[in-house]
């Protein structure tokens, strides 16, 4: 035992040494001096532990990457190039008058001395169904050449469509989520905090809008209107599926508002709002993410689903449902069916897989019950 | 317990309002088919083709834009459309020729609005008036040509044919008149009605819709459409469904049009003010059970749904069914051998299950076992095999073998996700039973395993479960509308899909009401049973709603 700061007996204590002392004890690891570690942090600790979660961010990192970088993969136009005396610097992305009735190829073939031209990964764009004119439809992949993924009826790059596809499939997911997370917070923040009469009603159009199977809905609608488009799907699509992000934050903000701390807040004079963001919002945030996460993978199946039943976004834009219901005419073309099929059953599981770990990370509370996870989330929505 | 569940079941009112309002809201997403057409541009279509504009309107009418939406603090009626129409007509402004088309129209049921007050229009006012009634004097087969277009004379042809026939134009007449042709049809008793023009619909379609002997039907279909202009005759000879179809035609068109030939009066106009609207025609005619025509093939939206619902229902039946049979067992297993890798193979195996795109699933299963498919043993679309379509009417053995082999892969394909999900879920609540005190007491009291496994956990575990089946619904209704499509069965996602090709807006609209309903009903159906079996949630909900939070 160290004898460092207990003073030999009969030594008169120097009052330096004696602050020395207090302050050296200070310095030891107390309640109240460091913050314990945030739910957050400690939940991505927990995260990356689990293995099949990192596989499925990772592969959703991936998916991200195409899709934001899907002009540098597949186009039917070079990235760069310098042709008859002109240099064009992303041709695909800006579209100039020049290259109008040009392709890949056709740069290639015109490219002349001192011309040059770097090329995307795919040489062919998503709607591109030809090579100066010449189809090639229903090709099997091959990949070391022109289309590695093969290409469908109307002779246009699996590859090609399958990344903008992603493309596709994630602009919808994230749009339609962060739309209906937002009404769902709104929504259930106002029943919980006010009850009342306002509760009874969100209450009532939670109820009411459960009723309705979402794909049927928005199929309908989209079928309806006289022009359907991305923007209108997307707010069926968050104009009927924020009833569980309501849910939600409205028994979040329930039982936050029970708690001792809370009323001690509110009779210091704190207001609603400030209540909202101190205690309700930390509180909130882990459920309302985790449905987020799955409320994603959803939107994926729904677009999908909707685009295979040929009633989703408008002709020009790739998708991946809308591929698979191509399949179903050429019964011997099996990378239309495998490959495409395989793009939207890859990102449902991988976002369900992270939504999984995250609903165990970020909410320890259901840690506790019984033996592991106890509220599996019933998907809503095929 | 009586309690609760009157109470839940009252709670699904504003849910069922709630749900019409929805739909109702959704019906407005259909553009007007008038949008866009000026007033000006109205007058000149009119003025080359008057009929184009009629069958605008009609389209309009079908779908009640004509009336205001939840509130009609004037509800017009035969009378004010008659009034309207002769006060255009004495003014004599530039709507005065579409004023006369309408009053021709309105016919007979306006004229006791219209002559009386004859007299007291000034001279060339009531020529005109007297001119505009021409064409109702030929429906009727009165008059000479030179009597009705020349307005002195027309004036006192209309005159002189009001003091005689007044009587004529009385509810009590007219219905012993109609009475009277439905019990024995002869021609003179048709001229009878033909003399009062539409006056007499107000009796004929009702008695249309109370009949059923095919002469009778003929005689008074025949009558409306000459008074109407319809071209819808219900010959005797016909068969049957075009009959149906055709009654149903008149009915729909009744009940569109039932306030241009019927006077409004007392309790009737109060209620006319909210039941005139374009929300109370429409949620009133589907509350009395007729959900309008197909725009697609005029077939009656109700005798649709009732060849397609049963298909699609027991689709979600069937799959219900086996998800259940097949998750609990494989969910108290794997809770039992939790941690062990079985129950680890399970887990991985139901979450790629929940994850699986239902056209994905279904696609898959047709291409590997379908009739065509790698494997072929399996019919592949339809709901049975041709041949046996064709050759038995009855419900035999064989047809009931062939049915069922045509529904397996549908049903499988539905059944996946709500397999994975349920027995996921009764994973969950068997372990969360299996750790409460009492298993642990009885496990410790030596009850064997297969007993405590299966009367002291389970029978706790699986009402949480069994309880899921109404929130299945909606899942299984839109995986229901793909696996209909894939395999070819004809449900109402089947029907649906192709209503969506030829915008068929009646059916589409019916079609998610009807869902809704259905789905509401689960809901309760579920909350019911949960309220039965666990005694909690009816504390809870008594005392949510005495303020008190669960």
């Amino acid at each position: 035992m160290n004898d460092e700061h207990t003073p030999p007996a009969g030594t008169r204590i120097e009052m330096s040494e004696a602050f020395a002392l207090t302050a050296r004890k200070s310095r030891l690891p107390g309640p109240t001096r460091e913050r314990p570690p945030s739910a957050i942090r400690a939940g991505i600790k927990r995260l990356r532990k689990n293995r099949l979660a990192f596989a499925g961010s990772l592969a959703l990192a991936l998916l991200t990457l195409l899709a934001v970088f899907a002009d540098v993969l597949a186009s039917d136009l070079p990235l760069a190039c310098h042709v008859r005396g002109h240099t064009f610097l992303l041709p695909n992305l800006t579209r100039p008058n020049a290259l109008a009735a040009y392709d890949c190829q056709r740069v290639e073939d015109e490219l002349g001395e001192g011309d040059w031209a770097v090329f995307p990964l795919v040489r062919f764009g998503p709607t591109q169904t030809s090579a100066r004119g010449r189809i090639e439809a229903l090709r099997p992949p091959h990949l070391f050449r022109s289309h590695p993924l093969g290409t469908d009826d109307r002779g246009r790059d699996v590859f090609a469509r399958l990344v903008y596809g992603a493309r596709t499939s994630l602009t919808v997911g994230l749009i339609a989520v962060i739309a209906f997370v937002g009404i769902g917070a709104l929504l259930g923040a106002l029943a919980g905090f006010y009850g009342g009469f306002i509760d009874s009603v969100v209450s009532r159009l939670v109820e009411t809008l459960t009723a309705f199977p979402t794909l049927v809905l928005v199929l309908v609608v989209q079928a309806l209107l006289p022009k359907p488009s991305m923007a209108t799907m997307l707010l069926a699509i968050g104009l009927t599926r924020w009833t569980e992000v309501a849910r939600l934050v409205r028994a979040e903000v329930l039982l936050v508002s029970s708690q001792d701390y809370v009323m001690a807040a509110r009779a210091l004079g704190a207001r609603p709002w400030r209540v909202l963001q101190k205690h309700v919002a930390p509180n909130a945030i882990a459920p309302v993410l985790v449905a987020a996460t799955f409320g994603i993978a959803s939107v994926v199946l729904i677009e999908a689903s909707l685009a295979f039943l040929r009633v989703g976004l408008p002709p020009p834009t790739p998708s991946w449902g809308e591929m698979l219901s191509e399949a179903r005419d050429h019964a011997t073309a099996w990378w239309l069916l495998l490959l495409p099929g395989l793009a939207v059953f890859g990102t449902v599981v991988s976002l369900n897989l992270v939504g999984e770990a995250l609903r165990d990370a970020l909410d320890p509370r259901l840690k506790l019950v019984g033996e592991g996870a106890t509220k599996v989330t019933i998907p809503r929505s095929r | 317990m009586l309690r609760y569940a009157l109470r839940r079941t009252l709670w699904a009112i504003p849910t069922l309002f709630g749900v019409s309002l929805i739909v109702f809201f959704v019906t407005t997403l259909i553009p007007d088919p008038a949008e866009g057409i000026s007033l000006d541009y109205g007058a000149a279509i009119l003025a080359s083709d008057p009929s184009a504009l009629d069958a605008l309107e009609e389209q309009r009418r079908g779908r009640f834009l004509d009336l205001p939406r939840f509130f009609n603090p004037e509800p017009g009626d035969v009378r004010s459309r008659a009034e309207a129409a002769v006060a255009h007509l004495v003014a004599s402004d530039p709507e005065a020729p579409s004023a006369a088309h309408r009053l021709a129209r309105l016919g007979g049921a306006a004229l006791p609005y219209v002559l009386p007050k004859l007299d007291n229009l000034p001279p060339a006012a009531r020529g005109r008036v007297a001119v505009a009634l021409a064409p109702v004097a030929e429906r009727m087969g009165i008059g000479s040509p030179e009597e009705l277009h020349v307005p002195d004379q027309a004036s006192l042809f209309w005159e002189r044919y009001w003091e005689d026939r007044a009587l004529d134009f009385t509810a009590p007449s007219v219905h012993r008149a109609v009475h009277r042709l439905v019990l024995r049809g002869t021609d003179l008793r048709e001229q009878d009605l033909v003399q009062i023009d539409t006056f007499a619909l107000g009796e004929l379609l009702p008695a249309m819709a109370g009949t059923t002997d095919r002469e009778a039907l003929a005689r008074l279909a025949s009558l409306a459409s000459h008074v109407t202009g319809r071209a819808v005759e219900i010959p005797a000879s016909a068969d049957a469904s075009f009959a149906r179809r055709a009654g149903a035609d008149w009915q729909e068109w009744w009940y569109v049009h039932r306030t241009d030939y019927v006077p409004l009066a007392g309790a009737e106009r109060m209620a006319a003010t909210v039941a005139e609207t374009r929300y109370g025609k429409w949620i009133l005619r589907a509350v009395s059970g007729q959900l309008g025509i197909s725009t697609r093939d005029g077939e009656p939206i109700l005798d649709k749904l009732r060849a397609r619902a049963p298909v699609t229902l027991g689709l979600i039946g069937l799959a219900m069914l086996v998800s259940y049979a097949l998750a609990i067992p494989l969910g108290v297993y794997s809770a039992v051998r939790r941690g062990r890798p079985i129950d680890s193979g399970l887990a991985v195996l139901l979450f790629a299950m929940y994850s699986l795109p239902t056209f994905w699933a279904a696609e898959l299963l047709v291409r590997a076992f379908a009739g065509s498919g790698a494997f072929g043993l399996m019919p592949g679309g339809g709901m049975e095999s041709a041949d046996v379509a064709a050759l038995a009417t009855t419900f035999g053995l064989a047809r009931a073998r062939d049915v069922a082999a045509h529904l397996v892969l549908p049903v499988a394909a539905l059944a996946v996700g709500s397999l994975a999900s349920l027995s996921r879920y009764q994973r969950a609540s068997m372990l969360d039973v299996i750790g409460q005190d009492y298993v642990r007491t009885a496990r410790a009291k030596g009850v064997p395993f297969l007993r405590l496994v299966v009367v002291h956990a389970l029978r706790n575990a699986l009402m949480p479960t069994v309880t899921l089946a109404g929130l299945q619904l909606p899942a299984l209704f839109g995986g229901a509308f793909i696996v209909e499509e894939v395999f070819g069965l004809p449900g109402m996602g089947y029907e649906t899909l192709r209503a969506v090709e030829a915008h068929d807006t009646a059916w589409l609209t019916a079609t998610i009401l009807v869902m809704a309903i259905i789905t509401t009903v689960g809901l309760i159906a579920s909350d019911l049973a949960y309220g039965m079996l666990d005694p909690r949630v009816r504390d809870t909900m008594r005392r949510r709603e005495r303020g008190v939070l669960a």
